[in-house]
């Protein structure tokens, strides 16, 4: 190999290392965020929304972590979730509206418990949740890049 | 940072190689190494590359050192003892002046030395003994040639060193018929170099006798004819073979070709054989 072609790579080495990232991306955030942030949610929340945590490939050597957790109505939950929300009231919708006449959930002792009419508090124990688990999981994914290019860069001998 | 775009919660993961330490380091490093070989590539031009590398590009006797079946073989084509590295040329040139020059110096050294012998055998001194105003001369000339004929007079160097006189006489007689001899030969010698120089009467050169050339037996008016392709040259007795203004060709051409000449019955075949084709 000429010195000439040595230079070229060597010149090309830092597109072909972003290329290279680029194109593994998903992969490695995938395995490295996604999925032990899915357990998290899962073990925290529960599987339904542990499986509507999704990653999206957003650009360059970009990828989104994609949290779409909807009630039944369509109510974005993944909001409340993550924002957390202030006291409200919740009501029973009826048999008229396609619900119940009245609310039901099992209290702290296990009895069943209902209700026309709550007063909720307000929920602030999940507030950051999925923010939380990227700068959880973001240092994992930044060895598996250095390790996977530096091993990319020994078999492509550079 | 959270956003808020299709109603879905999105958190942006962005790599850049800018915050990758060792990324980083490791373009770093890929930037050096490209530096170095800027360095070790050979400049243009006059300059050396890196004298300290032991890269190709530098190293002087590429053969010197070579193993395997030509080694010790390193001899190069040309000598280099009288290579004049300067020089573009592969040998040096003699000086001409300096060859010119030697010869003379060494003419000159002959001569002295055939005059010396001279001397030594008294023709000279015979010669200024025999000639009473060559006698005179020598007796006023500088002291050395003075000395010398009077050694002459006396029968030379030989009787001057204390020879007897009867070999003193007869030194003397045979110095002067030695002398006509020589005298006599270069006289013979003269006359056969200016008999047997270029363009002498005895010239042994190469010389055309244009009353023994064919060439001579053309006309110009033929020849012309023949160079401006109006006339064709036959060179076989076989009427389809001939000769064209670009091509010319004969029986041995054909045979030599492996072409099959003559068909069944016989007959020159003229077609795709090249024969003949005018």
């Amino acid at each position: 190999m000429s010195l000439d072609l040595t230079q070229q790579r060597l010149q090309s080495a830092k597109e072909r290392i972003d290329r290279f990232i680029d194109q593994n991306i998903m992969q490695w955030a995938m395995e490295t965020v996604l999925l032990p942030a899915r357990t998290d949610l899962e073990n925290s929340i529960n599987n339904r929304a542990a499986e509507a945590l999704t990653l999206q490939k957003s650009g360059y050597m970009k990828v989104d972590l994609v949290w779409d957790l909807r009630s039944e109505e369509g109510a974005p939950l993944h909001f409340y979730l993550e924002f957390g929300t202030g006291p409200h009231t919740i009501r029973a919708k009826g048999r008229e509206h396609g619900g119940a006449d009245a609310l039901h959930w099992t209290g702290p002792s296990g009895e069943s418990r209902f209700a026309k009419v709550v007063q909720h508090p307000g929920s602030q124990k999940h507030v950051g949740l999925v923010d939380g688990i990227k700068e959880e999981r973001l240092p994992a994914l930044r060895e598996r890049i250095i390790s996977e290019t530096q091993n990319r860069m020994e078999i492509d001998s550079i | 940072m959270s956003s808020e775009s299709g109603d879905a919660l999105r958190i942006p993961i962005e790599i850049k190689t800018d915050d990758l330490a060792e990324i980083q380091d490791l373009i770093n490093e890929l930037s050096k190494a490209e530096s170095d070989i800027d360095v070790l590539k050979p400049r243009k031009g006059r300059g050396t590359g890196d004298e300290t590398s032991r890269s190709a590009f530098v190293r002087q006797d590429p053969f010197d050192e070579r193993g395997g079946a030509m080694g010790g073989q390193s001899g190069e084509a040309l000598p280099t003892q009288g290579r004049d590295k300067k020089s573009r040329s592969p040998f040096q040139r003699e000086n001409e002046f300096s060859k010119m020059r030697d010869e003379v110096d060494n003419i000159q050294e002959n001569q002295g030395d055939m005059l010396g012998q001279l001397v030594n055998a008294g023709f000279i001194g015979n010669v200024a003994g025999f000639k009473g105003k060559a006698k005179q001369f020598a007796a006023t000339s500088a002291v050395p040639l003075a000395n010398m004929a009077k050694s002459g007079l006396t029968g030379g160097v030989m009787g001057a060193a204390g020879l007897g006189g009867g070999v003193k006489g007869f030194l003397g007689k045979a110095g002067i018929i030695g002398m006509f001899a020589m005298v006599a030969f270069e006289l013979v010698q003269t006359a056969i170099d200016f008999a047997y120089r270029p363009g002498g009467p005895l010239d042994r050169r190469f010389k055309r006798d244009m009353d023994k050339e064919s060439v001579r037996m053309i006309d110009l008016g033929e020849k012309a004819d023949i160079n401006q392709g109006r006339r064709i040259v036959r060179v076989t007795s076989a009427t389809s073979l001939r000769g064209t203004d670009s091509q010319v060709r004969s029986s041995l051409d054909v045979y030599k070709s492996g072409q099959r000449v003559f068909d069944m019955d016989g007959t020159m075949m003229v077609k795709n054989t090249g024969v003949g084709d005018v």
